[in-house]
């Protein structure tokens, strides 16, 4: 099994807990990075060291309040390119609507994950994630 | 005096043996005897025969011996020939039997050869003879004519005549019957006179009839009465009653009837009979003078002139006192006999050219020519002539005058007169007819063509000159009717006709008949005059006319009547059946009253409407004449004329169908004449107008309807109707009471059949109410578009909403499903517990909180209808910094205000107070650090509209990528201070309930600016106004 490195990009800090302590539950060897502003991610983002034979997950909100979800990718996509193929993007978003549109313009986008992250979707990201030549997004 | 008698050479042809010697002496015997002659002789009978027929002898001599016996065969080529000679026998004594015997064969007489010296009397008698038997014949062929000549006047003359019996069987039916009444020669014969006349003209008849028994020998002129012809329709004759019962030549009561039209063909035969008996006298061998009684000679023939070696315009210049011998007292006795007994026969002495005297037996008579001319006639003769001769004569002339008689009475009868007018001088000569007709007496009037002239209706001078010069200059023949007036002053109408003839003399005559007309052209008045008759001639082919017996029987009915209503009855058999059972039963009582009425004024004209049933179950409408002839059938009979006004009832109906309806309708209906004078006016104009239709009928429309406004454009519209445009469109009208209203008017000309302008109708309604509601229509579409824009933005708080839902909402709520997941599955320290704690808790929180804001949010939305104000915007500001001014003084804020251009403004004074409050509390939050926060605040106007500008220095919003989302809700665009993204949500929503908008202008680190737009009426008062009728209709 890889080491796996989990990014948390979300404006509601109860969120961020959520997922904070679920993943270290689910899986406790894993490096868990949490923002609550965007930019401030985005900038850590160009420094982020991914060691060998690790899988990192970027779990994003899409509603905050200076940037969304979707200005974090274009700017994310653009700054740091080479490490795109490094991190696997999740959104992870309270809203219910309907993100067809999104989902065609960002391909990067693995999956959409509504709130709260629960374990059992967490279990399947992982398993995902740990198996590389599984190239078949998952919805939710 | 028999020396001059024999005139002629005597051409004798002699037969003879020339062996007797006879042929010698026959001369000597002949010259002794005083007989001029001219002898051929012959001796064989081939030359007998060539010289009989080359010679044409006087006399034929055959010498009869016993050697020369030829006598038999010459009388076979005599009798071969067809020569009636005279032939006389020369013969042997011995031979007297034989001679006898010849006799037979056409032999006159005979003398002995050895008697010569009795020849020439034998000669003298023997041609005396047959020249009187050539006059007998000659005579005979005169009566012929005579009698063809009254034939020819009686056959050609258009009027029929019948002469009936006293016992009213026919006695002579002339053939012009059977022309007039298309009968034929058969069943003319056999025809009753008094069956054919018409039911309506029997009473007529017989009163005429009676009048006629009454007045022997006068006749009844003109009487109008229908008689039936052989196909059963009736003729309208103009009849004539005479009554000559007493007449041996008539015997009977003439009846005359003509159709007027063929009047001209009996004046043609009359004047052709005339030529005729001219012919007869310029060809006659007896001496005949044609004179008037008065000693006038007219015409001598040839014979007289060459008696009296005088030429005929020497004897009519010299008159009868000249040729006759005044000497000789029988003359003057002649003449009175002649006058007493119309004629007579005298011996008197005539005296010829060279005054020598002679003899001559004179038969003389007053007859009447072909014309009807008063003459007489003289027959001058040889008195040496036989007396059986003159017997002969006078009984021709006896028949002629029988036949004179019978022209005289048909003349009389046809009223005819005859005129003559020499060419040489304006002398006329009229008949008796004439100067009865023109009331004058022959001796006290002598007519002239001044004269005559004189007689002639002032206006109808003109057109018979023009007549009369046409007929003498022969361009055509006289045929002219025109009045006279008599000497009495009455007026008469005659016919005249005539033509400019030349007489065998070579001589040129006018003359012509005059016809007296004024009875028919009386009769004719008459029958204009009376209406039952001009009915019955000018309605007989469309009206029915009826006549019912009292007991309600049909007594007659015309052709029209059986046509329409004849198969009622079986076999088409009207008369005798009961006149109701052809009137539908509800009309019954309505005829039985007209009927009592009728009875009750006999005479009296009533009329009456009724039903007949028609063919295939319809029902006829008929209009009836009603009037009771007292005097009619036995009792009295009712005369109903009728005609048949089905279709006229029809169209009635349907107009007042039409009219009904056009009452029925809601709209205005009227009708005007081409020139705009009101023909209609329904009830709804009535009720829309106030005009009642007996005050409008008549005027002009564009006096009534327009108003003072529309009065030009009603002028203009009447323009166009005229050129047949339809005009429609609205209109301002009035009302009687001079009140006006808007009318929506569709006004169209209106044509007859013939495409000829009858008029124009208009249609209006009253469109005040429609006017009102469109009014109401429009302020409703604008209050439309207003709300709409209102859903539109409220729509948009709708997306909002389910947006808040989405997100904001559901992000608490799915906080709490996590943290709750967590605290009941895993395994954590108490510290952790705390916090899952707590952290749930602070999201129930911040869940509440959303909900409050959704609640203001809706909030506003409900206040949409809050009444808006005046709001006095200093007072504003100053009651929200008194309300934060902790914080502005511990912030340092400097608010500056200028509402001196618009002071105040008319909002709703909530939604205003936190706008401001939002868009304060936004600047000081989002202040910079480093400078004290300054804001300013100002009104001003741009245009119509008003606007409200804030500013302030602070942060600044980086509008570049999100500037759209400035004011969404939950929108937030700073995270250093906490805030829940709805303050400009607030406002935004707020501003354009209010009918504002708001814009943002920004620049990161200078500050931000928002200027808001209102409409002017958020300042005047204008508005609302509408929006409350609006609101009101709504």
């Amino acid at each position: 099994m890889k080491k796996r490195q989990y990014l948390l990009v979300d404006d509601d800090l109860t969120s961020n807990l959520i997922s904070e302590l679920l993943i270290r539950k689910v899986d406790p060897e894993a490096k868990i990075l949490s923002y609550n502003i965007p930019e401030e991610a985005l900038a850590d983002v160009e420094n982020i060291c991914v060691p060998e034979e690790t899988a990192c997950i970027l779990f994003l909100d899409v509603n905050m309040p200076t940037m969304t979800g979707w200005d974090f990718l274009d700017v994310f996509e653009e700054i740091c390119p080479a490490i795109q193929s490094l991190i696997t993007v999740y959104i992870l978003t309270s809203s219910i609507e309907d993100f067809t549109k999104e989902k065609k313009k960002y391909p990067g986008v693995k999956g959409f994950i509504s709130k709260p992250l629960m374990r059992e979707k967490l279990e399947m990201i992982i398993q995902e994630v740990s198996c590389e030549n599984i190239s078949e997004k998952v919805d939710f | 005096m028999s020396k001059e008698y024999v005139e002629n050479k005597q051409k004798i042809l002699h037969f003879t043996s020339r062996l007797t010697g006879i042929d010698e002496t026959l001369p000597l015997f002949l010259k002794g005897g005083e007989i001029a002659f001219e002898r051929l002789v012959v001796d064989t009978i081939i030359a007998f025969q060539e010289l009989v027929q080359e010679e044409l002898p006087d006399v034929v001599l055959i010498d009869h011996t016993p050697q020369f016996n030829y006598s038999s065969a010459a009388l076979e080529v005599l009798g071969d020939q067809r020569f009636d000679l005279p032939v006389i026998l020369l013969i042997d004594p011995s031979l007297e039997e034989e001679a006898l015997n010849l006799f037979k064969q056409g032999v006159d007489d005979y003398i002995f050869l050895d008697r010569p010296a009795r020849l020439p009397i034998c000669i003298r008698k023997i041609t005396k003879k047959y020249r009187f038997k050539r006059e007998g014949e000659q005579l005979k062929n005169r009566l012929v004519q005579n009698e063809r000549k009254f034939r020819s006047l009686i056959e050609n003359s258009s009027d029929g005549i019948i002469i009936l019996r006293p016992d009213g069987s026919n006695s002579y039916i002339s053939p012009s019957v059977e022309k007039i009444l298309h009968y034929t020669e058969k069943e003319a014969g056999k025809i009753n006179f008094y069956s054919l006349v018409h039911p309506l003209d029997q009473q007529l008849v017989e009163e005429g009839v009676q009048a006629c028994f009454e007045m022997p020998g006068l006749p009844l002129f003109g009487l109008p009465v229908r008689i039936k012809t052989q196909s059963g329709s009736y003729c309208w004759l103009e009849t004539t009653f005479t009554n000559l019962i007493k007449d041996p030549a008539v015997g009977g009561l003439v009846v005359n009837f003509r159709d007027i039209s063929q009047y001209k063909k009996a004046e043609l035969a009359i004047r052709e009979s005339e030529e005729k008996y001219r012919s007869f006298f310029e060809h006659s061998l007896d001496g005949i003078l044609l004179t008037v009684t008065d000693g006038q000679i007219l015409a001598a023939n040839p014979a007289i002139c060459r008696m009296l070696g005088m030429t005929e315009d020497e004897i009519c210049r010299a008159g009868r006192f000249a040729i006759v011998d005044s000497g000789d007292e029988r003359v003057g006795k002649a003449i009175k006999e002649r006058r007493a007994k119309g004629h007579v026969k005298a011996e008197v002495t005539f005296i010829r050219k060279d005054g020598s005297k002679f003899p001559v037996e004179l038969t003389s008579s007053v007859f009447l020519t072909a014309h009807g001319e008063k003459r007489t006639s003289m027959i001058v003769r040889d008195l040496s002539e036989k007396k059986k001769a003159e017997e002969e004569k006078e009984a021709v002339l006896q028949e002629l005058r029988d036949k004179s008689i019978k022209l005289l009475t048909a003349q009389r009868i046809a009223k005819l007169g005859y005129w003559e007018k020499d060419l040489r001088s304006e002398d006329l000569y009229w008949t008796e007819e004439v100067y009865r007709i023109w009331c004058k007496k022959r001796s006290e009037f002598s007519p002239s063509i001044d004269e005559f002239i004189k007689t002639i209706h002032p206006e109808d001078l003109e057109n018979f000159l023009s007549e009369y010069t046409a007929a003498l200059a022969g361009s055509k023949n006289l045929d002219v009717q025109h009045r006279i007036i008599l000497p009495n002053g009455s007026v008469k109408w005659v016919h005249e006709r005539g033509s400019l003839s030349t007489s065998l003399s070579g001589q040129k005559v006018f003359k012509g008949t005059v016809q007296d007309i004024t009875e028919s052209k009386k009769s004719l008045e008459k029958l204009v005059t009376s209406e039952a008759r001009v009915r019955g001639i000018l309605k007989s082919q469309t009206s029915y006319l009826i006549r019912v017996d009292m007991e309600g029987k049909y007594s007659y009915c015309n052709d029209k009547f059986l046509k329409d209503f004849g198969w009622l009855y079986e076999g088409q058999n009207v008369i005798g059946q009961d006149s109701l059972s052809s009137i539908m039963d509800y009309h019954h009582e309505r005829l039985a009253k007209v009927c009592e009425k009728c009875i009750a004024q006999p005479g009296e004209g009533f009329q009456v409407e009724l039903d007949k049933p028609g063919r295939n179950n319809t029902v006829k409408t008929t209009l009836w004449d009603v009037v009771f002839l007292r005097e009619s059938g036995p009792g009295g009979e009712i005369q109903c004329m009728g005609i048949d006004i089905s279709d006229r009832v029809k169209v009635e109906r349907e107009n007042s169908f039409q009219a009904n309806l056009l009452d029925k309708i809601g709209q205005a209906v009227i009708a005007t004449d081409p020139k705009g004078k009101i023909t209609y006016w329904n009830k709804a104009a009535k009720e829309i107008y106030g005009w009642q239709k007996e005050e409008v009928l008549g005027k002009d429309i564009l006096e009534v309807t327009p108003s003072k406004v529309t009065l030009e454009l009603g002028k203009e519209i009447m323009k166009s109707l005229k050129k047949g445009k339809t005009w429609t469109g609205e209109y301002e009208v009035k009302k009687k009471n001079g009140m006006q209203f808007p009318a929506s008017v569709t006004t169209v000309p209106f044509y007859n059949n013939s495409g000829e302008l009858k008029g124009y109708i208009g249609i209006s309604s009253d469109i005040t109410e429609r006017k009102i509601a469109e009014n109401k229509l429009q302020t409703l579409n604008r209050n439309l578009r207003k709300y709409t824009s209102e859903l539109v933005a409220a729509n948009k708080g709708l997306e909002q909403f389910s947006y808040i839902v989405s997100h904001n909402l559901r992000a608490p709520v799915a906080n709490i499903l996590g943290l709750e997941k967590l605290i009941n599955t895993e395994e954590y320290p108490e510290q952790i517990k705390e916090r899952l704690l707590q952290e749930t808790f602070s999201n129930i929180r911040r869940l509440d909180t959303i909900v409050t804001d959704l609640n203001d949010i809706l909030q506003v939305k409900i206040d949409l209808r809050e009444r808006k104000e005046m709001v006095d915007l200093e007072k504003l500001i100053r009651t929200i910094r008194s309300g934060i001014r902790q914080i502005i003084e511990g912030e340092q804020v400097k608010i500056r205000t200028n509402f001196s251009e618009v002071p105040e403004l008319r909002v709703t004074r909530s939604y205003l107070h936190s706008i401001f409050y939002n868009l304060l509390m936004n600047s000081i939050k989002y202040r910079r650090p480093d400078v004290d926060p300054v804001i300013e605040i100002k009104s001003q106007r741009k245009g119509k509209r008003i606007q409200l500008e804030f500013s302030d220095n602070g942060l600044g919003i980086d509008l570049g990528k999100r500037g759209n989302q400035v004011f969404g809700l939950y929108k937030r665009f700073h995270s250093h201070v906490p805030g829940k993204g709805m303050g400009l949500f607030m406002v935004k929503t707020q501003v354009e309930i209010m009918g504002g908008k708001i814009e943002v202008f920004s620049e990161v680190g200078k500050g931000t600016r928002f200027l808001m737009e209102f409409n002017e009426e958020n300042q005047y008062d204008k508005k609302e106004d509408d929006e409350e009728a609006a609101v009101s209709v709504s």
